[in-house]
């Protein structure tokens, strides 16, 4: 699918087609667009475990929800839980197993070399000591780390153009440990919840956002970005910019999904 | 301060450099001339290679660990500006560059317009 | 282009055409992107500075690097600086974000969605994260000292910091597809703040330098990862989700996957940039 058309089609899918299981290789599709989403110094603080609802009891279910995301668990056959690994870090510098910066593997591939001033040495002498090994004695902190959701999202969008829903909703930490035997130094980002969607592509239509001009600025801030409006349009003809909810048909949309799920809907 | 060539190209530092260069490059990257622009540098500087090395980069209080020494750092980037200037030749400069890299010690020059 | 060739072309460009500036109609592509992001619980987190690196003054320029900053910040004509607003979460906890969402049938009540319901669970829940006990004091590191900031919680500043990640994701993939070159870089976060005068209550992560690739668009190949196995897992942790070569085989005729670095003429190119930006090699 066409990038814009992707990111055009990003919504909170809240309806899936509990009944249709979603085929491995898709499974698979989000989480290798996830391992090439970028991360700072080649590290991998994003991890992912993949589970069926189909394949935990009731009450496993139950112990995975929040207020937030409940039915969603109901619903969607496929939970992809990401997380930040804290540890991540502390393993790249002392174990050197894998190609990241700490083990030499950028200078060495010519992504970072002489021409930026780095050399195996600089790693060694410089980098190593002075910026990632820091901060390692008060060992895994909490507090989210950015790369994490890098890597989420791209499988995300990776979900979105395989023709799938995909939402992100908040799990419940406790439970996720003790069912799927989750490290201490892992935190937890988001629940990605995914299925084929029982609503139109539409869903409710683009959710709102504030005005763009209101939270991206330029040189300074509270100098608002200005929408070109015919770049808005271009964007609006390539799929990007859709219309937004709620699209006249969501209400009678909503009452025909939830008799088809049993839901409540008064 | 007059400096002997043949005591800048046996100094440690110039053949970690030179050999780590060759390591990294492969055998096409030539390196002719090199030494003798460091010595130049060195005559420069008034500092022998070794000598430079270790204002840059010390060893910590605790012993051990190198510490790159932020202060003579930039005052090595000033001066290989300076030799830069003097000698209107940016590739000598970056000769000079290059074995402070090599050796442990970024180098990040302007880019050329 | 292609999503799943938008991905396998992003690369952490690390030269970029100084001399080419970036259309603005471009930018917009790309801060439109970041405007159509997901929010992590609905809430309006994220904030973006678009800065042009030729209307910084030179001193501001040079104040911005740290020792680690390498050229490509001279060559990059364009920072993107992104920020979350960490008052975004208690304007959340209000209500009006999600009233507003039931009332355009984004959130409905066959998901439980009712004012009562609002009230009783989903708030509180909110209020949970926002007072948590485990708590960190953001600083901002000055030439004189620390300067303290609010006090958030470790949660909340998880929920903020995954906002960031999920917005510089839809930025780094829009520059791709516009046909530009991007990378999340090292700059003094601290000292641009200063510069672009944000708020002490904005956390931030690694910008984004935006340009013309001055490098070939394979930057070497796809850098090299540690085994798929290592990261992903199926039904519990310990259990690597089986990696199926036929699906690989598929996101390798479309572009996602693609030779790993280096390259066999890598080293030629890099020695070919250094002279043409007067590198040292």
């Amino acid at each position: 699918m066409d990038f814009r058309q992707v990111i055009g089609r990003q919504r909170s899918y809240q309806y899936f087609e509990p009944w249709r299981p979603v085929e491995r290789d898709k499974i698979q599709v989000i989480l290798e667009a996830g391992r090439l989403a970028s991360r700072a110094v080649n590290t991998a603080f994003s991890k992912a475990i993949v589970t069926y609802r189909d394949s935990l009891t009731e009450e496993e279910r139950d112990a995975l929800k929040t207020p937030l995301s409940a039915t969603l668990f109901d619903l969607a056959p496929v939970y992809i839980l990401w997380y930040h690994d804290m540890d991540a870090r502390r393993r790249a510098v002392e174990e050197r197993k894998w190609p990241t910066v700490a083990s030499g593997t950028l200078v060495e591939v010519g992504a970072l070399g002489p021409p930026h001033g780095w050399s195996h040495k600089y790693v060694q002498e410089v980098i190593l000591p002075e910026v990632l090994t820091p901060g390692l004695d008060s060992g895994p902190q909490r507090g989210g780390n950015a790369d994490a959701s890098l890597a989420m999202q791209q499988g995300l969008l990776a979900a979105l153009d395989e023709g799938l829903a995909a939402t992100l909703a908040p799990f419940d930490e406790a439970g996720a440990k003790r069912l799927l035997h989750i490290p201490d130094t892992w935190e937890p980002v988001m629940a990605m919840l995914v299925g084929y969607p029982a609503e139109s592509w539409e869903a409710a239509g683009q959710e709102p956002r504030p005005p763009l001009e209101d939270v991206c600025f330029e040189q300074a801030v509270g100098r608002g970005f200005v929408r070109d409006p015919e770049v808005h349009e271009r964007l609006r003809q390539a799929g990007m910019i859709q219309r937004e909810s709620p699209v006249p048909w969501r209400e009678r949309e909503v009452r025909a999904l939830s008799r088809m799920a049993e839901l409540p809907s008064d | 301060m007059a400096v002997d060539v043949a005591a800048v190209r046996s100094s440690e530092a110039t053949r970690a450099w030179l050999s780590s260069r060759a390591a990294y490059w492969g055998p096409g990257a030539s390196q002719a001339g090199f030494v003798e622009t460091l010595a130049e540098f060195c005559e420069f500087a008034g500092k022998m290679p070794d000598e430079i090395l270790s204002e840059c980069l010390r060893p910590s209080k605790e012993g051990g660990a190198l510490v790159l020494r932020v202060r003579a750092r930039r005052q090595y980037i000033d001066a290989i500006e300076r030799f830069e200037a003097q000698t209107g030749s940016r590739k000598a400069a970056n000769v000079v560059r290059s074995f402070l890299i090599y050796n442990g010690v970024a180098m990040n020059p302007s880019i050329l317009p | 282009m292609e999503f799943k060739a938008v991905a396998g072309w992003r690369r952490s460009v690390r030269f970029f055409e100084p001399w080419r500036e970036v259309e603005r109609e471009k930018i917009q592509a790309i801060m439109e992107a970041v405007h159509r992001a997901p929010r992590v619980l609905e809430v309006d987190f994220v904030r973006t500075v678009v800065v042009y690196r030729d209307q910084l003054k030179d001193h501001e320029l040079t104040a911005m690097k740290m020792p680690t900053t390498t050229a490509q910040v001279d060559m990059a004509p364009v920072y993107v600086f992104f920020y979350a607003d960490l008052e975004a979460l208690p304007r959340a906890a209000t209500g009006d974000n999600f009233r507003e969402l039931m009332a355009r049938g984004v959130l409905n009540r066959s998901h439980g969605w009712t004012e009562s319901f609002l009230e009783e669970q989903v708030l509180p829940y909110l209020r949970g994260i926002i007072d948590h006990p485990d708590r960190i004091t953001m600083r901002t590191r000055t030439p004189d000292g620390d300067i303290e900031g609010p006090s958030v919680s470790r949660a909340h500043l998880s929920l903020a910091r995954s906002a960031i990640g999920i917005a510089q994701e839809h930025a780094l993939l829009a520059a791709f597809d516009e046909g530009l070159g991007a990378q999340l870089s090292a700059l003094n976060t601290n000292i641009a703040n200063g510069i672009l005068g944000v708020p002490n209550t904005w956390t931030t992560s690694s910008p984004m330098l935006l340009g013309y690739h001055g490098e070939s668009r394979e930057t070497g190949g796809q850098r090299p990862r540690e085994p798929f196995e290592e990261d992903f897992f199926e039904m519990r942790y310990g259990h690597p989700f089986y990696r199926e070569p036929a699906v690989v085989d598929r996101l390798t005729a479309a572009e996602m996957i693609q030779p790993t670095a280096p390259l066999p003429w890598r080293k030629d190119e890099l020695r070919a940039l250094a002279r043409k930006f007067g590198l040292p090699d």
